[in-house]
């Protein structure tokens, strides 16, 4: 089963629920398959990963503005850690640019 | 003409004498395997004489015709120890001897993969640092510097993403491990 953020294709995956991106150019046996010219791996990221300072609860909020189409983007990530191995993680994004 | 025929019976006598002293042992037995199953297949040698055999399905091997003197008797089969038994055979001598191999343990050695990488080669690990400074709303923005890979198409589920001009269903895309595509 995947999880829901690993549906479609990759412009679908918000950025916002990434932790890194590994890209690597070039042909290479040791991937599993189909590294014709590359591979690229997103690791997501987790609730553990929004805590500072061994804190409990964390999270952010960005915003976005682009004057083109007076477009804009709100995000907010809360994250919550339930046990040493288990936390909760609630993202909500809401991107407006019009027709663009 | 007597003389040539008095010739042949001398020289057919001494092949005679000569097949008696070397055609007349006979070395037999049976090879088993641990919990007494005969072993089909083994391989049982005399090793001075350059001679083999492999036993039948019921695990019995039979030299005829071996000359007198001791021979050492060696067995052989996949997955047991090979054993080897001293014979030694007087003129006339069937001797009988059985095999019992023990099964073999084999620790196979350490295998080690590893990958060298090629000059042309390039690798870049995005963080959240650089996801902010590019300021990405969609995953496009976050790749819009980098020289090596392009996003073609329009709204977000249309887009592919190319790397060195390759699209993604020929690139190995993971997310978490997951194999994409």
């Amino acid at each position: 089963m995947k999880p829901f953020y690993t549906w479609g294709n990759v412009g679908s995956i918000d950025p916002g629920l990434l932790k890194t991106i590994t890209i690597t150019t070039g042909v290479d046996a040791s991937q599993p398959s189909g590294t014709l010219s590359g591979s690229i791996a997103y690791e997501t990221i987790d609730a553990q990963d929004l805590l500072y300072n061994y804190g409990k609860v964390g999270g952010n909020v960005q915003t976005g503005f682009q004057g083109a189409a007076n477009g804009y983007n709100l995000r907010a990530t809360v994250g919550t850690k339930l046990s040493d191995y288990s936390g909760l993680l609630a993202y909500v994004s809401y991107t407006d640019r019009d027709d663009y | 003409m007597s003389h040539i025929f008095f010739r042949h019976i001398i020289i057919n006598l001494f092949f005679l004498l000569l097949m008696g002293s070397v055609f007349g042992q006979t070395i037999k037995g049976v090879v088993s395997g641990k919990p007494n199953q005969p072993l089909d297949g083994a391989t049982v040698r005399i090793e001075s004489q350059n001679r083999a055999i492999s036993t039948n399905a019921q695990g019995e091997f039979e030299f005829l015709n071996v000359s007198e003197g001791t021979f050492d008797i060696n067995v052989t089969y996949v997955g047991f120890i090979s054993q080897t038994i001293s014979v030694t055979l007087n003129k006339g001598d069937t001797k009988t001897v059985n095999f019992s191999l023990k099964t073999e343990t084999a620790q196979l050695e350490e295998v080690s993969i590893f990958r060298i990488y090629n000059k042309q080669r390039f690798e870049k690990k995005l963080n959240a640092q650089y996801f902010q400074r590019t300021q990405a709303i969609e995953i496009k923005d976050v790749f819009s510097d980098l020289p090596s890979v392009a996003l073609g198409g329009g709204a977000p589920n249309a887009q592919r993403i190319y790397v060195r001009g390759i699209e993604s269903s020929n690139l190995n895309v993971t997310i978490d491990g997951a194999q994409q595509g």
